[in-house]
């Protein structure tokens, strides 16, 4: 998609022109076609589009606030003006942004630009990882907000915070100071409220939330570190990543050879000429930890050998017989190297 | 630039072209060749306007697009629509199709049924592939704007099927739009354009729903022209003549002759839309056009196809006026005349 997209100004409606009856007539007269067949039918089709296109609308909307996203091209503000539903016990913030009518700006930008990276068909996965820690952190920071604005209590420094820089209130070292820990000042307070919840304000709540923190800001500064060594190297992101090591494979015969591996492994197939157009199988595994072969026959290709080494197989040498199925009769092997063949070291020579 | 009947011809062979020629990357050559894909093959291949396809890819062209952008789009339409033709002449118990013998009639009703739901299923895949270079929003998008197609066209047809059975003849024209809007406008016009509106601009845009109006507008004029030719029409037309009303259909011009029937002519029009298709060939089929002849029922339609196409015009302009001028533009707003003076 490279060509230039057109793009035009939304269009100021001045009504649809319902008097088109005589326009494909010889003798049209638009004050005279007023009231003929062709306009009373295209005010009749009028009335059923347009109704077709609000019921659409309708439905659409409908089905957006039943799955708690803001409705289709309305801004946030047309959202914030709409009626509340009480027979549904509905709440502002299934209706997008808003929970408990506490706005989340900042959230919807980050699933925003997450989406966005997503549908973009080469999403940078590094960047996308930073998003979503991201928006893990700012979800947190602002149900912690919620967590106390339920409980009657706010951070310390003031109203609600929301957005993305209020979690800083939770590092401040007021949290943590005498006044929260007074028992003799929240007294019947601290009573009533571990009665009902599980957390006291300011106490083991924040010291998780704070904790949480610290553990994504480490994941995050890990992440950065980790972009800037890759852009030190100039090394190009594969996207998907390579999901197997390096394997090398020798073979007498022309068999493709599909492998799945955690380690350096190296193939040996050894056939004679002409015999990969038999019907061939692996013999059956030893009881021992072996790997997994077989050869898969599609319905329009040759056969492919198909091995899988398992993740808890040790380094070492493995080798199978090749069998013609039909009459099991052994015509070649099958030989896995996984890992690196150990040196061995030249025995020392005697004086 | 050409203009007028050459425009559209010329793009008409040159986009149906290119069409056929990708379409049949998506007709596999599999088995059982002889009771499916030799079956799905075959109405693809006796050719037909290409209207559907052509629109998807002007309107994408206008907006923007490459032709091989459009074209994945343009295939989906197709072969959908050739789903419907297959179904739909098994509804009407049609004998011809594009001149031949229909699907059912040379295969028998279960093997046509089931070609024509591969051909809907099949329709899906031109749309898949979009994920190849334009992400995942754009073909999820596309995919959406396939299945409400679908949905609507088969709501019209139940509307039709179920005015048939029950025989209902109390209609008047706004059910005849609606029935037609779902039935025709949603995959003649209305998603064609939306599905190359869409890849042109990489989007679905709240002003698309213009499309909307401009499409049933559009598909309306066209599928009333489309009845008047079936009363008037000749050897050139590839469908029976009179076989709307051997069928059954309520077209407009049948609600308007029982608007304007007498007593006694409703009663006897009422009983001929209630009898089975053998006993309506020949006579009685004959007074009933001589009847719409003698009401204007066939003028009448002729004009409501007149204003509905100013209709479209007014609707074109309003979306397309603010973009480039080009081919694909003036093939757009000369097909909107070409339907009503077309003879075939």
């Amino acid at each position: 998609m490279d060509s230039p997209r057109h793009r035009r100004r939304r269009p100021q409606r001045t009504g649809p022109l319902r008097n088109t009856g005589g326009v494909f007539r010889d003798d049209y007269d638009s004050a005279r076609t007023r009231d003929d067949a062709a306009s009373r039918g295209v005010r009749e089709g009028y009335q059923v589009i347009d109704e077709q296109i609000r019921r659409g609308h309708r439905m659409a909307q409908t089905m957006c606030e039943e799955n708690g996203y803001g409705y289709g091209y309305a801004t946030s503000r047309e959202r914030s003006r709409r009626p509340r539903y009480p027979e549904e016990g509905h709440r502002e913030g299934r209706r997008g942004h808003n929970l408990l009518e506490m706005p989340m700006r900042h959230i919807e930008c980050l699933a925003q630009e997450i989406l966005h990276q997503i549908g973009s068909g080469r999403p940078d996965p590094l960047g996308l990882a930073e998003l979503v820690l991201q928006l893990q952190l700012e979800a947190i920071s602002e149900l912690a907000c919620l967590g106390f604005g339920a409980l009657g209590r706010y951070p310390r420094h003031g109203h609600h915070h929301h957005g993305h820089h209020h979690h800083d209130h939770y590092h401040d070292d007021h949290y943590h100071d005498d006044h929260y820990h007074d028992d003799h000042h929240y007294g019947d307070d601290h009573d009533r409220y571990h009665d009902h919840y599980p957390y006291y304000p300011g106490d083991t709540l924040c010291d998780d939330v704070a904790s949480v923190e610290r553990d994504i800001d480490d994941s995050l500064d890990r992440i950065q570190e980790e972009i800037r060594e890759r852009e030190r190297e100039d090394q190009p992101w594969d996207w998907p990543a390579a999901p197997s090591s390096p394997t090398t494979i020798r073979s007498t015969v022309p068999i493709p050879v599909f492998v799945s591996a955690h380690d350096r492994t190296e193939i040996g197939l050894d056939l004679p000429a002409g015999s990969q157009s038999l019907d061939l199988e692996i013999e059956p595994p030893p009881p021992e930890p072996a790997f997994e072969a077989d050869f898969v026959t599609l319905a329009d290709g040759p056969a492919i050998l198909r091995i899988e080494v398992p993740r808890d197989l040790p380094a070492g040498r493995y080798r199978r017989r090749i069998l013609v199925r039909a009459t099991g009769e052994p015509v070649g092997d099958l030989t896995v190297q996984l890992g690196a063949v150990p040196k061995t070291r030249p025995k020392a020579r005697k004086p | 630039m050409m203009r007028g009947e050459a425009l559209v011809q010329s793009v008409l062979t040159e986009y149906g072209a290119l069409t056929r020629q990708a379409l049949r990357r998506y007709l596999p050559a599999l088995e059982p060749r002889r009771y499916l894909y030799d079956l799905v093959a075959d109405y693809p291949r006796r050719g037909g306007k290409m209207m559907r396809p052509c629109l998807c890819i002007a309107t994408a062209r206008a907006f923007g697009a490459r032709v091989e952008e459009a074209l994945r789009a343009a295939v989906s339409i197709e072969l959908f629509h050739n789903s419907l033709l297959v179904h739909d002449d098994v509804h009407d118990e049609s004998e011809l199709r594009r001149g031949s013998p229909s699907l059912h009639v040379l295969h028998g009703v279960p093997l046509a049924l089931n070609a024509g739901s591969t051909l809907a299923m099949l329709s899906l895949r031109p749309l898949t592939d979009y994920k190849l270079g334009f992400g995942f929003k754009v073909p999820l998008l596309l995919v959406e704007e396939l299945e409400r197609m679908g949905r609507e066209s088969a709501e019209g047809q139940a509307l039709e099927l179920g005015w048939r059975r029950d025989n209902v003849v109390e209609l008047c024209d706004a059910d005849y739009f609606e029935m037609v809007l779902k039935k025709t406008c949603w995959y003649t016009t209305i998603s064609p354009m939306r599905l190359g509106a869409l890849i042109g601009a990489g989007d679905m845009r709240p002003e698309f729903d213009i499309l909307i109006r401009l499409g049933f507008f559009f598909g309306t004029a066209f599928q009333i022209r489309d009845d008047v030719l079936n009363l008037i029409g000749d050897e050139r037309y590839g469908k029976e003549i009179y076989d709307d009303l051997l069928e059954g259909k309520r077209t407009l011009m049948v609600i308007h002759l029982l608007a304007n029937a007498t007593a006694q002519e409703q009663e006897r029009i009422a009983a001929f839309l209630a009898s089975p298709r053998e006993e309506r060939i020949g006579e009685p089929v004959r007074w009933v056009v001589e009847r719409m002849k003698h009401y204007g029922s066939i003028d009448y339609a002729q004009e409501i196809a007149n204003g509905l196409a100013g209709a479209a015009f007014h609707e074109f302009s309003t979306l397309f006026d603010d973009l480039p001028d080009s081919r694909d533009k003036h093939f757009l707003a000369e097909l909107i005349t070409w339907v009503l003076k077309r003879d075939s």
